[in-house]
């Protein structure tokens, strides 16, 4: 059997990059200058504690790691039939810049965030019934696409203020609603790396802060208040009240606070409804914490007012007048001068590239932690201020470490081992790196499966939620009521309408009649929605649209899909294009998908139900289904070497050895192709043409029972550890 | 014994007799124990002999967020109850919050832990210790009770996993520092049965082809990264084929279950969970968690509960009826569990927050005598007045019930000593 050279897999030789290195911060040789002072520091502490490093990755294995790194994914096949061949000059650092400037580049910094942040599509409790949530994570690819510095980020979530719509980070405390504590605790654990929470309670058993130290520290965004329709809906109940006594029996004493008739729930939920768009935000108010009833410590009482304080000295001065307490917090949570604020987000991102910390655990440090390797860590934390929190230059930095071309490490590296980093840490994919390098194989355009009408519409969403609030602001709230009690008549039809709806659902759910159950259910979902956009509607006029105020996701299109969206239907797209997070027993949540419920939260241990979606989901024929990239590629190729080759390189992104070549050959169930000059043996010359067509038809089936027994190697590649770890 | 045979009794039967055998003749009779690939599979051979156990699998139900102890099972007559009223059961003296009508029609075989105190008040924390008895640490994980049973007492179902937990995120430990075959099983939908359990077009000829190339292309990968997290995955393929070829998968598939048994248990995830839960433990699973959310009532504490309760007092009421009914009670320990209580007082937006210092659980059969209360708090259910009792102490009972043993050292990776319940001791007063 005769093999093929690299250079002949590959039949496009030498495409040029397009892209220069602009829009980074550091030119070339400034990158050459910062890259060779790392890779001194890491020489120098391997040779001190004689670490040797393992072997230089072949090239098209680095290609590899690039692209999960860079891209969150696997090259698709004609991604690297563009990149050969590999040996070509400068070909890592062009790669490097390119998908740094990628979209493939933002969706991966998006999972990385949202699993920081905790930004969830779906959040907690009436906030959601607007989308806060969505707007949330809109917010966040926003700033994710325009590689906002980190520690400005930081101070907008910190600081964030205002509604939903206007600034989406202020879903960073609509998330915690009601749970102002916790949400300290989490902002601690992300900016400075450090556990308060058991503070909460009582003294920290296995770290120094108090619980004074961590009431202190939650005075600071005690203040942070959520829901922001209070006074309005105080000024409502008062002029109601007010009206009470003055109508005494009246229509309007039937529709007050208190009472229990139809109508007066009506008038609630109606007056409620009407509320819910410009109920939720966040806003900075003067809120005073007090110690809990519990506080049994010397230095102060129960239920005693706490003052805001820091647990470190930044150096910064925090009494500024003319900021909030929460700016100066944001402020103080932020300074290059915070001894714990840099560090923590270089070490983040270390483990990042390479797999691990040089301080682990990362959400543990303590006064006396220690990187494994002391000056990197300082040095790190320097250049993180020198960039200007630049999260994408400073990954650019680190992947073109020498280290970063090495093999992983391929010994056992417990929890607490000093690692001194003389290769990058063997990982399994992250659940979004499988999912997204899956899709690589055979969705086309894999990073531009964003839907413009999702983006519409959150577009849409936003203006009509502000038309809104522009219009309720400028009325008084005694015409708001009066809305209401015009309203209140059409809430109540549809009140019924829904009651009757309610008994038909009991009885479907007895009958265990599906159909008719999710008619039913579409159908009240309808009504809730009319309901709770009456008011609205009096409010905005007919002509106006209040829908997307409450909806998340497009109107349906009247267009038939386009055929490429019938092919690689809507839920194949990329794990940031998904729900933050996705349903519990979606791909990758079964692949340790962060919950979004704590920070830095995702998973990578085994589990059965990952080997049986590997084994058995519907994915594992997508590969290698008729429409997919690779199959085309496949296809292509005339010889069954170069087909299994194709697979190979597809999907590990090397060629088999000899010995894997002749194991696939024999294993799968090919049999022998025709031969032409078998059929044309022994013919006489005005039959040849005949004996041809015999053999071209003969060929063809040889060719449909091949392509059937490659889907079988693709589903065993597909089951190998090579696939889902990174070498 | 109950008059109606139950399913396990069978199994029963020869568990004894492998215990026999093993004990007396060093052999096993049974010939899914044998070739072990399931490590400590032996039949309750660690089981210490002070006590006769009763309960051979566990359903735990876990309250996430934190159950307010004053609304559900330490209700009050003080200011302190809210708009909320108590109710009395079918036993004398025990009082339940109004919002467990049905479970109240069980009192007799329930027993009300009451004096459970911790000092773990944020979630993350207090839900570790609750499921580990271990402080959470940066350094290490530790095992979630489910596999700690399976550790040291071995499945009893070679062909299922040995413990399931359905409706869980992530932060749940699972088997933590233990090896990944004693990992429970993490289920997402419920409803049509495990889901990628069949490989659909393809012959088992050509799967288990397949399935073997895939390893031999492999090898030199495996081979040159011979790391846990590598090997683990083998343990999971193994434990995959075996789960989809078990003539027990159908355990799974709740559509083989009555539209009316459904239908007890509640329509929502939670029910059907626990009714999974039951279909499971019969077929021998030793430890089920099925998770209900929601319980953070910081809130408007006092609608949120019912809404809460609603779907705990049907499915729990349920389980107990059924587990009864199929004779299945005795064998069966049931827990109540959640990581804290909630405060006395009302906050501003008519909820309650966090109260680790006094909530409560709840234990019923397995051996657990019913009709009963331990512990209790003061009026106002602040203080723990009675029968104080902390989570390693009650994690230790459900090991009590189960016949392990607490003082067997299991040694971390690391070689760091640890054990099932830490320093626990059993409320035995209440078998």
């Amino acid at each position: 059997m005769k093999r093929l050279s690299f250079a002949q897999v590959f039949s496009f030789l030498f495409l040029p990059f397009l892209l220069d290195a602009k829009d980074f911060r550091l030119a070339p040789p400034e990158l050459a200058l910062e890259v060779s002072r790392i890779d001194q520091i890491l020489q120098s502490a391997h040779k001190d504690n004689q670490v040797s490093s393992t072997k230089t990755l072949p090239p098209s294995l680095l290609v590899r790691r690039i692209y999960l790194t860079a891209a969150g994914r696997i090259p698709s096949y004609p991604e690297l039939e563009k990149l050969a061949p590999f040996d070509q000059p400068n070909l890592k650092e062009k790669l490097i810049d390119q998908l740094l400037q990628s979209r493939a580049y933002e969706s991966q910094m998006f999972n990385w965030w949202a699993d920081h942040l905790r930004a969830k599509t779906f959040v907690m409790g009436q906030a959601n019934q607007i989308g806060a949530g969505f707007l949330y994570v809109d917010w966040l690819k926003s700033q994710v696409a325009e590689n906002v510095p980190f520690d400005e980020m930081a101070r907008s979530v910190i600081a964030s203020e205002g509604y939903p719509w206007e600034n989406g980070a202020v879903g960073y405390y609509i998330r915690d609603d009601g749970m102002p504590l916790e949400n300290m605790s989490n902002t601690a654990e992300l900016f400075l790396g450090t556990q308060m929470v058991c503070a909460q309670c009582h003294n920290h058993p296995f770290d120094k802060w108090t619980q004074m130290e961590y009431y202190k520290m939650a005075a600071h965004t005690y203040g942070m208040v959520t829901r922001l329709q209070g006074d309005r809906a105080g000024e409502i109940r008062k002029i109601i009240k007010d009206k009470q006594k003055e109508m005494g029996s009246m229509q309007m004493s039937a529709v007050v606070a208190k009472g229990d008739s139809k109508e007066a729930r009506a008038f609630r939920q109606a007056l409620q409804d009407m509320l819910l768009p410009l109920q939720f935000g966040a806003r900075h108010q003067d809120r005073k914490l007090k110690l809990p009833h519990d506080y049994k410590y010397d230095d102060a009482k129960p239920h005693q007012v706490v003052q805001a304080g820091v647990i470190f000295d930044s150096n910064t001065t925090r009494e500024n007048g003319e900021l909030s307490m929460v700016d100066q917090y944001a402020n103080w949570m932020t300074s290059p001068k915070n001894p714990r604020f840099t560090k923590v987000i270089a070490n983040r991102m270390w483990k990042k590239v390479f797999g691990r910390g040089l301080v682990e655990p990362l959400n543990d440090w303590k006064d006396d932690t220690e990187a494994s390797i002391p000056p990197l860590l300082d040095h790190l934390a320097e250049l993180m201020v020198r960039l200007d929190y630049d999260l994408r230059e400073f990954q650019r930095v680190l992947m073109n470490l020498e280290i970063f071309e090495k093999e992983a490490y391929p010994k056992e590296l417990e929890p607490l081992d000093p690692y001194l980093f003389p290769a990058p840490v063997l990982t399994r994919m992250s659940a979004e790196q499988l999912w997204d390098s899956l899709l690589a194989l055979f969705v086309p355009d894999v990073d531009e499966r964003s839907w413009e009408e999702e983006v519409d519409h959150i577009k849409l969403k936003k203006e009509t939620l502000e038309k809104y609030r522009q219009k309720v602001e400028s009325m008084g709230s005694a015409q708001l009521i009066e809305y209401v009690r015009d309203g209140l008549q059409q809430s109540l039809e549809i009140q019924e309408e829904m009651n009757g709806l309610s008994a038909k659902i009991k009885e479907a759910v007895e009958a265990d009649d599906r159909e008719e159950l999710s008619q039913l259910k579409n159908r009240q979902n309808q009504l809730r929605g009319r309901q709770q956009s009456a008011i609205a509607s009096l409010i905005m006029g007919e002509e106006f649209d209040v829908r997307p105020m409450y909806r998340n996701n497009p109107f349906p299109s009247k267009k038939p899909p386009s055929p490429d969206r019938k092919k690689f239907p809507h839920y194949l797209r990329r794990a940031s294009e998904q729900n933050s997070p996705t349903g519990a027993d979606h791909f990758l949540r079964e692949f340790g998908q962060s919950d979004r419920e704590l920070i830095d939260n995702a998973r990578k241990e085994a589990s059965v139900p990952q080997v049986l979606n590997l084994l058995n989901s519907h994915l594992r024929w997508k590969v290698v289904d008729p429409n997919s990239v690779l199959t085309e590629k496949v296809l292509e190729k005339s010889t069954v070497e170069e087909k299994i080759e194709v697979i190979y390189l597809g999907m590990l992104q090397r060629t088999p050895t000899d010995e894997e070549m002749n194991l696939c050959i024999d294993t799968l169930d090919l049999g022998d192709p025709p031969l032409l000059a078998a059929y044309q043996k022994g013919n006489a010359p005005e039959k040849q043409k005949n004996a041809e067509k015999k053999w071209e038809w003969e060929n063809k089936r040889y060719f449909k029972k091949v392509h059937d027994e490659l889907r079988h190697l693709a589903w065993a590649l597909l089951n190998t550890r090579e696939f889902s770890f990174i070498q | 014994m109950k008059n109606s045979l139950p399913l396990s009794s069978e199994l029963d039967r020869r568990a004894y007799l492998s215990l026999a055998a093993k004990g007396f003749l060093g052999v096993s009779i049974l010939p899914w124990v044998t070739p072990s690939p399931l490590g400590a599979a032996g039949l309750g051979l660690n089981r210490p002999f002070n006590y006769a156990p009763k309960a051979k699998n566990v359903i735990y139900l876990y309250m996430s967020g934190g159950m307010s102890h004053l609304d559900t099972l330490d209700p009050k007559s003080t200011e302190v109850r809210g708009p909320m009223e108590s109710i009395g059961t079918k036993t004398d003296g025990m009082m339940l919050a109004e919002t467990l009508p049905l479970v109240a029609n069980h009192s007799e075989k329930i027993a009300v832990v009451r004096g459970l105190t911790s000092t773990k008040g944020a979630h993350e924390q207090g839900n570790y210790f609750m499921h580990t008895s271990y402080d959470k640490r940066g350094t290490i994980v530790h095992p979630s009770m489910g596999s700690w049973v399976t550790r040291l007492d071995g499945r009893f179902n070679p062909t299922l996993p040995g413990a399931v937990v359905v409706g869980t995120g992530n932060a749940h430990p699972l088997s933590g520092f233990l090896s990944t075959q004693h990992q429970p099983l993490k289920v997402g939908s419920l409803g049509k049965g495990l889901a990628n359990c069949e490989h659909k077009g393809v012959t088992e000829e050509k799967f288990s082809r397949n399935l073997n190339l895939a390893k031999k292309l492999d090898q030199s990968f495996v081979e040159k990264y011979n790391l846990a997290s590598v090997r683990s995955y083998a343990d999971m393929y193994e434990d995959a084929v075996r789960l989809m070829r078990s003539k027990d998968l159908d355990a799974f598939d709740l559509s083989k279950e009555p539209q009316e048994v459904r239908a007890a248990y509640g329509r929502d995830t939670f029910g059907q969970g626990v009714l999974l839960a039951r279909r499971l433990v019969e077929k021998q699973v030793r430890f089920v968690e099925v998770q209900l959310g929601g319980w953070d009532t910081h809130n408007n504490n006092y609608e949120r509960i019912f809404e809460r309760c609603d779907i705990l007092d049907q499915a729990l009421s349920a389980l107990l009826d059924d587990l009864d009914k199929r004779g299945m009670l005795e064998e069966t320990l049931v827990v109540l569990a959640t990581e804290f209580g909630r405060t006395p007082d009302y906050n501003v937006n008519e909820g309650r927050d966090h109260y680790p210092k006094a909530f409560s659980c709840m234990l019923a059969g397995g051996g657990i005598r019913g009709g009963q209360v331990w512990g209790g708090t003061d009026s106002e259910g602040r203080e723990v007045v009675d029968g104080i009792t902390q989570i390693p102490d009650f994690n230790a009972t459900i090991a009590y019930a189960l016949g392990l043993p607490l003082d067997e050292i299991i040694f971390s990776p690391s070689r760091r000593p640890f054990t099932l319940a830490d320093k626990g001791q059993p409320l035995t007063q209440l078998f």
